[in-house]
């Protein structure tokens, strides 16, 4: 019999020890994966101070993490039929016009990929995205080589992407009981119904590249909570270069691993966050070496009140560096994470609609179960934190400093690592509230049941409005294919020869490929689904 | 245990809904009848859903765009028409579907145009304009013209 901090192991055939957390989470793990006894124990177990660290060849290591138990493969069957149609929903929206030429055209006419890397340097005056046309580039030798359609790759790389954040999810959430499966169930619809999502599903440019730092930013979690391995630590230290390369944003993954480290997660060495570290200072250094200015305040247009302004309006209403609008954005996005309101920092006053509510209830009530586990755990000592704990704090960091990169504007888009941190937080709290509600009295059960009973068809509802807003997005963006220009003018839409042929060849693509008519779609969505 | 079982199950449950849901959209859409309708359109039909996209498809696979073919109901008023895409373009009052229609060689005759004025007339449509710059013809008696309706 072993015992560490609280958690007692019996050995079993001289390789199990099983995790005796009580009657109903018990689970079985081998002995030399000795940290994932931590991390998948109840949450009223304590972390130990020091955790062992097993000495086994990582694919061993892999082997025993990947164990497969009929509740895990049951949680990632329901979430990969739940992703399967959204994948398609995000497949059949055409290559979208306008902001997605440019890096498809400079990606095509880069006589190489170092010039290519060369020229994007200098792009624009705030942005440093390199990666961006580089993706594109080797998008279009993919569609050359395959003889596939610039749609069936490009648009085939946002759904994989979309079921990849989907498998991901439930992969960090680290589903081992049918009790998780349960857990999982509704976060899955959080995580699928969160209007940031929706928005880099509707979106591409021409992949979107703020789901790829949502998913190099949750990677960094299942990496920093399983056992330590020389190819983690080297997987996070790229991910992190890569999606510094590929988008401002990127600055999340450093975030995440930082504050991993922080609350004590195991998976990642001092040494690697170190090395982080010093990747995100010589990419702030080029970016200074190169001239790169910070976004200002009328970059973009954002909302104020209750009303949506251009760009050139805040500049003028507010200035280029108002602290007021700045501190105004980042509350405005951290509450329209948690509560769904204000959207892209308009406030909604008129008449309200029935989105408004399902919306802001939905997310309210998620908030709350959120806090609920917040005031419940986190005022004990960091060392009686369980992994849960930990995670959940990671969690809330990364909501709240996603918020401020929202400072001089609120984009849905932007905050889709909040949107998906904000999941895995709901997935904590509804665990710790299915684990713990045999201790509740009559009353406080009803209440966890009545929550439960409201929150998740609501979700549910929102995800059937993910649908609904793809299929919208489909169709509004063929049509602005079709209607780009008149037919006669086609041809002289630019010089560029290539540039000519890759705007006819996707324009061609977009209008060949039917879509759902809006028509034939709910006539009720509207209110029910867009905000 | 048996409360857990109960908050379980109502957690999982509209997952499961939501799964089932699925389940039956990846089957419709293996068999070509999607669960998020998507039916054949007529370019009538397409035109007044102000369907650019297919409205530019139909034409590019040949289809007349001043041949008239059935709409169903709710796409224009309540019942079921015969209209040319023209036509249900000037009905619906959609100025900028009827101009793609005009660039993409709609082009109709005196008796169509006539019609097509005393519908935007009847609709009070915007596109009257667009109407008035096909044709210096004067603007007809419409009490003599039968409106595109049931045929």
């Amino acid at each position: 019999m072993l015992q560490f901090a609280g958690i007692r192991l019996s050995e079993a055939n001289g390789r199990r020890f099983a995790v005796a957390l009580g009657s109903a989470t018990a689970h079985t793990l081998r002995s030399d994966v000795c940290p994932l006894v931590y991390y998948y124990a109840d949450d009223r177990t304590a972390w130990p101070r020091r955790v062992p660290r097993p000495r086994v060849p990582g694919w061993r290591r892999m082997a025993d993490v990947t164990a497969v138990r009929p509740a895990t493969i049951a949680a990632f069957l329901l979430a990969m039929v739940i992703a399967l149609p959204v994948a398609q929903s995000v497949y059949d929206i055409p290559v979208q016009h306008g902001d997605v030429l440019e890096p498809m055209i400079l990606g095509a006419t880069a006589p190489s990929t170092a010039q290519l890397f060369a020229r994007s340097l200098h792009v624009a005056t705030n942005t440093l995205r390199p990666l961006r046309f580089v993706q594109s580039r080797w998008l279009l030798q993919l569609s050359e080589a395959t003889g596939a359609s610039y749609h069936a790759v490009f648009r085939g790389v946002h759904a994989l992407l979309a079921v990849v954040l989907v498998l991901l999810f439930v992969h960090a959430a680290g589903v081992r009981s049918w009790l998780d499966v349960a857990a999982v169930s509704i976060p899955l619809t959080v995580l699928l119904g969160m209007p940031t999502l929706v928005a880099v599903l509707g979106e591409a440019y021409p992949v979107n590249h703020f789901i790829e730092i949502a998913i190099f930013t949750l990677a960094v979690l299942p990496m920093a909570v399983r056992p330590r391995g020389w190819w983690t630590q080297a997987a996070a230290v790229l991910m992190l270069a890569y999606a510094l390369l590929l988008l401002e944003s990127g600055v999340l993954v450093w975030v995440a691993m930082v504050s991993c480290l922080l609350v004590g997660l195991p998976g990642l060495a001092r040494r690697t966050v170190t090395v982080a570290t010093v990747v995100l200072v010589a990419y702030v250094v080029v970016r200074f070496a190169i001239g790169l200015s910070a976004p200002a305040i009328g970059d973009h247009g954002s909302g104020y009140g209750t009303h949506f302004y251009s760009g050139s309006d805040l500049l003028e209403k507010f200035g280029a560096r108002s602290i007021w609008f700045r501190v105004y954005n980042v509350v405005g996005a951290l509450l329209g994470v948690l509560f769904s309101e204000p959207r892209r920092g308009v406030y909604q006053t008129a008449a309200i609609r029935p989105v408004f509510i399902i919306n802001v209830l939905s997310s309210a009530l998620t908030t709350s179960l959120i806090g609920w586990y917040l005031l419940r755990r986190l005022p004990r000592t960091r060392a009686a934190w369980t992994s849960h704990d930990r995670v959940m704090v990671v969690s809330v960091v990364l909501v709240v400093v996603n918020s401020l990169f929202a400072s001089t504007y609120i984009k849905d888009e932007i905050l889709s690592v909040a949107g998906v941190f904000y999941a895995v937080a709901a997935y904590i709290a509804i665990a710790s509230l299915l684990r713990t509600c045999i201790t509740y009295g009559a009353v406080a059960f009803a209440a966890a049941a009545i929550t439960i009973v409201v929150v998740g068809p609501l979700w549910t509802f929102r995800v059937a409005g993910l649908h609904f807003q793809l299929k919208t997005a489909a169709f509004k963006t063929r049509n602005e294919w079709a209607t780009a220009r008149p037919p006669a003018e086609q041809d002289d839409a630019t010089n560029d020869p290539t540039a000519r042929a890759i705007t006819r060849r996707l324009r061609s693509e977009a209008v060949a490929r039917p879509v759902t008519n809006v028509h034939f779609l709910p006539h009720w969505g509207e209110r029910y689904w867009v905000e | 245990m048996t409360r857990l079982r109960i908050l379980g199950w109502l957690a999982i449950l509209p997952c499961l809904v939501a799964a089932s849901a699925s389940a039956v959209q990846l089957m419709k859409s293996s068999t070509g009848r999607p669960l998020w309708g998507s039916e054949p359109e007529t370019l009538p039909e397409a035109v007044a859903s102000r369907n650019f996209g297919e409205v530019v498809r139909l034409i590019g696979l040949g289809t007349d765009p001043n041949r008239a073919a059935p709409v169903r109901a709710d796409f224009v008023g309540g019942a079921p028409l015969r209209l040319t895409p023209l036509e249900a373009a000037v009905a619906k009052g959609y100025t900028d579907i009827a101009q793609i229609l005009l660039d993409y060689g709609a082009s109709p005759d005196s008796d169509a145009l006539s019609r097509l004025r005393c519908y935007a007339e009847a609709r009070r449509s915007s596109v009257r304009d667009l109407l008035v710059s096909l044709s210096p013809e004067p603007w007809p008696d419409c009490r003599q013209v039968q409106l595109p309706t049931r045929r």
